[in-house]
């Protein structure tokens, strides 16, 4: 054991540049600090101040605004997850008044876009899916509503104090109210292993305590805490007593389905349900006889193929068996069974039973259509065990070895010293019974000024969403395995003035967006780039490459076929028959309405066992665990997916048909006025001279490939080559798709300037 | 400096000017053998790599038997266990608890017998004739224990080295601690059973935290091997062609200077063209002889599916890929190792489905002068029980079971450890499923704890705590 806890340490000490005072800022409730002076004449904000003056410092200058193309579209990508329309643009730079932009971001904070795109950002911190994952992978019929909660809670810039507290203890400080209800489902998002024949009832309930425990510490503290579970957190001051102790504020609480349904709804529902398994197992019963049929057909060819010796063996029942005969048997058996595989191939050879076979293959696929929906209910959480269980220290976080027992108190690390730590807890009345009241004692302990962590965690991930990095780098380590900050001061002033609007997400998002610093360029600079490789003092922009959702959400936009409709149960998309079978329970039924596959991918189901391939490649979460910051990766797969998968080929072919009419001409002039209707779509941007230019001799060769291909495909067709091709407008829409498809791959396309 | 320290610092010089920060790892697959762009070593995840120290093996075969073999039924015999067929755990084992059984239940007295083979005599059952000619090859470990009961938390857990979902795979490490030679295809390939499905699903092969670029890829065993790897529309590389150079000038236009990440952008769908030409060629068979198809029983319907994905691992990992992991079995438990309602027929067709190509792959990479650079690692993701399950079946028990190792340096003819007299615990030398995937690393030349990955504060390793490696077998 000990060399490898010694290179750990070494690995450790390597990486490990926040210093203890960095870490003792993060510890210490933040005070609003006041604004440098500069003598550089730049800047709109005390943000630019407190930037301004660590690029003089460093002797950098920031950089100017973007042009008003850049912006509308930096702003409308960053706010909406959506690319403006041609019109927006057109508006926005004519709009000659002078806060023609302060209008821009009001309009987009004030649309229901703006809580759409922003509740991807927290479902990827409390590690949302609609899924159990783990073998079973089970769906959860009611997880969609805590998304569009949180969809409506940003939409209505709800407090965020109040979302914490609602998500924390919902059901404790807001008992009766639904919306606050639907928050407390944040202890059930996690991962959830369920498991047929006996059970470890202890390590299931700490498995359930473990995830509860963990993403309150990772999605409101910022602190990465799960290693405390097995033993003291090496550098932070978080022992593992602390662990417990915060564990312990989770000791009653329990799953709970809070029905919303009527009881005519569940009465019925449990009369669809009798009805519909009935007809269920009367389809699996015929499928099953029908491979038992030729199961048993195949077994009994196969015994004629035995010796006689073998075959008498086989069927001599297994008690009655002497030795010899066992040990034919035991030989002759793997020989004689069946797969189902090799009976449905054997099927298949049966044309009647084939036709039989086929037909209840899709009444099977048609009841799971028709699966009726289970009652409205409430994904939810609820303190139901009494006397409240003791929480023990665990040895190693084994359950089954508990040591001294803990009670309800916040970390140490976080609580000034003179303070009594041991938090105080009144039990409260919850819909007729007692419920612990520990929840409610953390949330309010969560939200209270002098917390230092959770504005100052909140404020820095939406600083790191609009700028591709964090105040601190780390978002969910503000601990000593963290960065330390770029701009302490900065973040302390956010924070405060964040508090101070009374935790008004849409005001911190517009200080943060109508700043200068955020208005800059994204061009690179040699000589600054010299003195700030890293770009950590934000001397420019930083360039962002779309995540996996907003790329495939501006696709369908570019093409015309995106459908806006909001808020519901996840829609299933159709998947490629290989991926739908990775898994292993169930089937996996598209939903049967096509215009809902074109839905924004925040209401598409997430499975956690199964992410759509392409999603997967641009770096989607995995749902597994609290996501702070994506990887932003570049690989192959991500290639094949945008070049060859089905979705990309239609998409541009409907981008295609979205900028011509139907009897579209391709002349010169023709052809420029689609190109940029093309560019403008995509980029937000007409086609420069060089792009048209480009653009028009590839449609020219590539409608001639095209054609060349058509005729030589056409075995009837003896076309003399040394004629003139008869490349036709059908060939060269094809190749305008070709185009299209092209312009949706450019980096200018996957990146916001 | 440690190895993430490495790549993160060389790719954070390469990174700095595209406006990617800290823990954005933004990655470039391709750009060795593209002459264009930056000095490959500071920008492709996938170059190859020295290891810490000379490595035994440079490529690793995972043949993995899903389900779950029977170590009494394979390779540890247990007299005890025959005479006690029938009667309750004696109280001397200690109680037990696993999925369906407990220690009440009879003990079930195995069928099999078991020879000695080899100049070593090592003992092998009578399911693996074809095998039992490499038996002075294979270093079998009767030791083994892991830490559950279920299937698909075993598999996280012998893929990944935690029960939990989410943890980056040992292919994943693998090529993440060396890169892979052949920039043309992925450097780790996995192949499922066509029967259906695994368990734990895509997670077993997955990349966990790492970036994408780590995670294992599917091949088909038929057809083209990579999803998406052709036009959906199948269009001509001609058309192909053209819409690339298109994207090429047009990206040109506009791109700056300062844009390291948007060149190997670039060169990574080159890659992708590229790829539709060797992919398909590293899995076509048919290039193989008569004989070597016979080898691998490819003409046999029993073995035809595995012998063919064996026959594909030899090519692919010949072809430079770094790790290979094959599964036998998929699908509902009976057509895995998982014999739960009769152990006796399960065994029997699984393993006659293995033993041939198992046997010809491991004679085919002698022949190649492969085998010894060539780790190959044969098991489930636990073992079975004693006691029975029904009359004749076996439930899950990952207290101590059976795998072997060969090639990659590993010391042949040798059985380590043991378990208790009926089977049921790893008493002798115990091996966890973390002192493998040590003995894996170390193979490869890598150091478990050099080898690291910080992640939401942790410093993460693939085997956690740190595992011991298996010396008696090295």
């Amino acid at each position: 054991m000990k060399p490898q806890i010694h290179s750990i340490i070494f690995a450790l000490i390597a990486a490990m540049p926040l210093t203890s005072s960095a870490q003792e800022w993060a510890f210490t409730p933040p005070q609003r600090p006041s604004t440098p002076e500069t003598s550089v004449d730049w800047g709109r904000s005390p943000i630019d101040q407190f930037v301004l003056h660590r690029l003089t410092q460093k002797q950098l200058s920031p950089s100017p605004d973007a042009s008003r193309h850049t912006l509308i579209r930096r702003l409308t990508l960053g706010l909406h997850g959506l690319l403006p329309t041609a019109k927006e643009v057109t508006d926005f730079v004519n709009d000659n008044r002078v806060d023609a932009y302060e209008h821009l971001v009001d309009r987009l904070l004030n649309s229901p876009r703006f809580g759409e795109r922003w509740a991807q950002h927290w479902l990827d911190v409390v590690r949302y899916a609609d899924s159990d994952g783990f073998e079973y992978d089970d769906p959860r019929p009611h997880a969609w509503r805590f998304r569009d909660y949180t969809i409506a809670s940003l939409n209505s810039d709800k407090p965020f104090d109040r979302f914490v507290k609602e998500q924390i203890a919902g059901d404790e400080l807001y008992p009766g109210e639904p919306n606050a209800l639907i928050g407390t489902g944040i202890h059930r998002l996690g991962p959830l292993r369920l498991n047929a024949g006996l059970q470890d009832d202890l390590k299931n309930r700490q498995e359930l305590l473990t995830e509860m425990t963990d993403a309150v510490g990772s999605a409101f503290l910022g602190l990465t805490i799960g290693c405390a579970r097995c033993h003291d957190h090496k550098f932070d001051d978080f022992p593992q007593a602390d662990y417990f102790r915060l564990q312990s504020f989770f000791a009653a609480t329990v799953p709970l389905e809070w029905s919303l349904a009527s009881d005519e709804e569940i009465a019925q529902h449990e009369k669809d349900m009798a009805t519909w398994t009935v007809k269920s197992e009367t389809n699996s019963d015929a499928i099953q006889a029908l491979v038992d049929k030729h199961s048993k057909d195949l077994y009994q060819s196969r015994l004629k193929l035995l010796s006689p010796a073998q075959q008498v063996a086989v069927q001599t029942p297994i008690a009655e068996r002497d030795d010899e005969q066992q040990r034919i048997a035991a030989q002759a058996e793997g020989f004689l069974a069946v797969s189902e595989q090799q009976a449905v191939k054997r099927i298949s050879k049966d044309a009647n039973d084939l036709n039989k076979y086929m037909e209840l293959q899709n009444e099977k696929v048609t009841l799971l259509r028709v699966k009726p929906v289970p009652p409205a209910a409430i994904m939810a959480v609820e303190d139901s065990l009494h006397p409240t269980p003791d929480t023990h220290l665990l040895f190693r976080g084994e359950p089954h070895q508990p040591r001294e027992k803990v009670q309800p108190q916040f970390p140490t690390m976080l609580v000034s010293t003179e303070k009594p730590v041991l938090a105080t807890v009144n039990p409260v009345e919850v819909d007729g019974h007692r419920s612990s009241g520990r929840r409610a004692a953390l949330a309010n302990w969560m939200v209270q000024p002098d917390n230092p962590l959770t504005a100052r965690v909140f404020v820095n991930r939406v600083w790191q969403y609009h700028f591709a990095q964090g105040i601190v780098s780390t978002p969910n380590d503000f601990g000593a395995m963290g960065q330390a900050p770029t701009h302490p001061e900065l973040l302390d002033w956010l924070t405060v003035e964040f508090i101070e609007s009374g935790w008004s997400v849409k005001h911190l998002q517009k200080i943060i967006v109508t700043s200068s610093t955020y208005r800059q360029r994204s061009v690179f600079r040699a000589a600054a780039a010299d003195i700030d490789p890293d770009n950590q003092l934000l001397w420019r922009m930083n360039r962002r490459r779309l995540e996996a959702e907003e790329i495939r959400d501006v696709v369908l936009q570019t093409s015309g076929d995106l459908n806006e409709e909001a808020g519901g149960p996840g829609v299933r998309l159709p998947l490629h028959p290989e991926i739908a079978r990775l898994q292993y329970k169930g089937t996996w039924q598209p939903d049967p309405d096509d215009t809902q596959h074109y839905r924004r991918s925040i209401y598409t189901f997430i499975k956690r066992n199964i992410r759509p391939p392409m999603l997967e490649s641009f770096d989607s979460p995995s749902t597994l665990t609290s996501c702070g910051i994506r990887n932003v990766s570049v690989h192959a797969a991500q290639a094949l997916a945008m070049m060859n998968s089905e979705f990309m080929q239609i998409q541009a072919e409907a981008f295609a048909r979205n900028i011509t009419s139907l009897n579209q001409k391709y002349t010169p002039g023709q052809l420029k006025i689609v190109i940029n209707r093309a560019y403008m779509a995509a980029l937000s941007r007409d086609a420069t001279r060089e792009e048209l230019k480009l653009g028009r001799r590839f449609i020219h060769t590539q409608s001639i490939t095209i054609c060349k291909e058509r005729v030589q495909d056409d075995p009837a067709d003896d076309y003399e080559y040394t004629l003139p091709l008869p490349v036709t407008d059908a060939d060269r829409f094809q190749a305008l798709v070709d185009l299209c498809h092209i312009i949706l791959n450019l980096d200018d396309f996957m990146y916001v300037q | 400096m440690d190895h993430q320290s490495q790549v993160l610092q060389s790719r954070r010089q390469w990174l700095s000017s595209s406006g990617l920060g800290f823990g954005s790892l933004a990655l470039s697959a391709m750009l060795a053998d593209d002459a264009q762009t930056a000095s490959p070593s500071t920008a492709n995840p996938l170059q190859s790599k020295d290891p810490h120290f000379p490595a035994k093996a440079t490529r690793v075969i995972f043949l993995f038997m899903a389900g779950g073999p029977s170590q009494v039924e394979t390779f540890d015999p247990k007299p005890t266990l025959n005479k006690l067929h029938k009667q309750p755990v004696p109280d001397s084992f200690g109680s037990v608890q696993t999925q369906q059984t407990t220690e009440n239940s009879l003990l079930l007295g195995s069928k099999r017998t078991f020879s000695r083979f080899g100049e070593s005599g090592a003992l092998i059952s009578d399911l693996f004739p074809k095998l039992t000619q490499h038996a002075d090859d294979l270093a079998i470990v009767r030791s083994l224990h892991a830490d559950s009961i279920v299937h698909s938390a075993a598999l996280y857990q012998m893929n990944s080295g935690r029960t939990l979902m989410g943890h980056p795979t040992v292919g994943s490490w693998i090529n993440y601690g060396l890169g892979t030679v052949n920039q043309n295809l992925p450097g780790y390939v996995v192949m499922l059973d066509p029967d259906g499905t695994l368990v734990g699903g895509p997670p077993c092969w997955g990349a966990g935290y790492f970036p994408p670029v780590f995670q294992g890829t599917l091949f088909r065993p038929d057809g083209v091997p990579i999803l998406d790897l052709l036009p959906h529309d199948n269009r001509s590389r001609k058309r192909q062609r053209n819409s690339l150079d298109l994207l090429n000038k047009l990206n040109g236009l506009t791109r700056r200077s300062d844009d390291q990440v948007l060149l190997s952008r670039l060169a990574t769908y080159e890659l992708a063209f590229r790829m539709q030409m060797h992919a398909p060629e590293a899995i076509d068979v048919s290039q193989e002889s008569k004989t070597t198809h016979n080898m691998y029983g490819i003409g046999d319907s029993k073995t035809a599916d595995f012998g063919t994905r064996c026959l594909m691992a030899r090519r692919l990992v010949e072809r430079g890929v770094r790790f290979v992991q094959l599964y036998s079995g998929g699908g509902p438990g009976n057509l895995t190792w998982d014999g739960h309602s009769d152990i006796e027929e399960n065994h029997l067709r699984m393993a006659a489905q293995v033993d041939q190509p198992v046997a010809a792959l491991i004679s085919d990479l002698k022949q190649r002068g492969l085998f010894d650079s060539t780790l190959i690692i044969w098991g489930g993701e636990f073992g079975r029980t004693p006691m029975s399950q029904g009359e004749t079946g076996r439930d899950h028990s990952p207290f101590g079971f059976s795998m072997w190792l060969a090639g990659g340096g590993i010391k042949g003819g040798v059985t380590v450890g043991g378990t208790d007299d009926i089977g049921l615990r790893a008493v002798e030398n115990p091996y966890h499923v973390r002192d493998l995937h040590a003995t894996i690393l170390h193979q490869l030349g890598l150091d478990q704890h050099k080898l690291s990955f910080l992640h939401n504060g942790r410093e993460e390793i693939l085997t956690d705590i740190g595992g011991k490696v298996i010396s008696e077998i090295i």
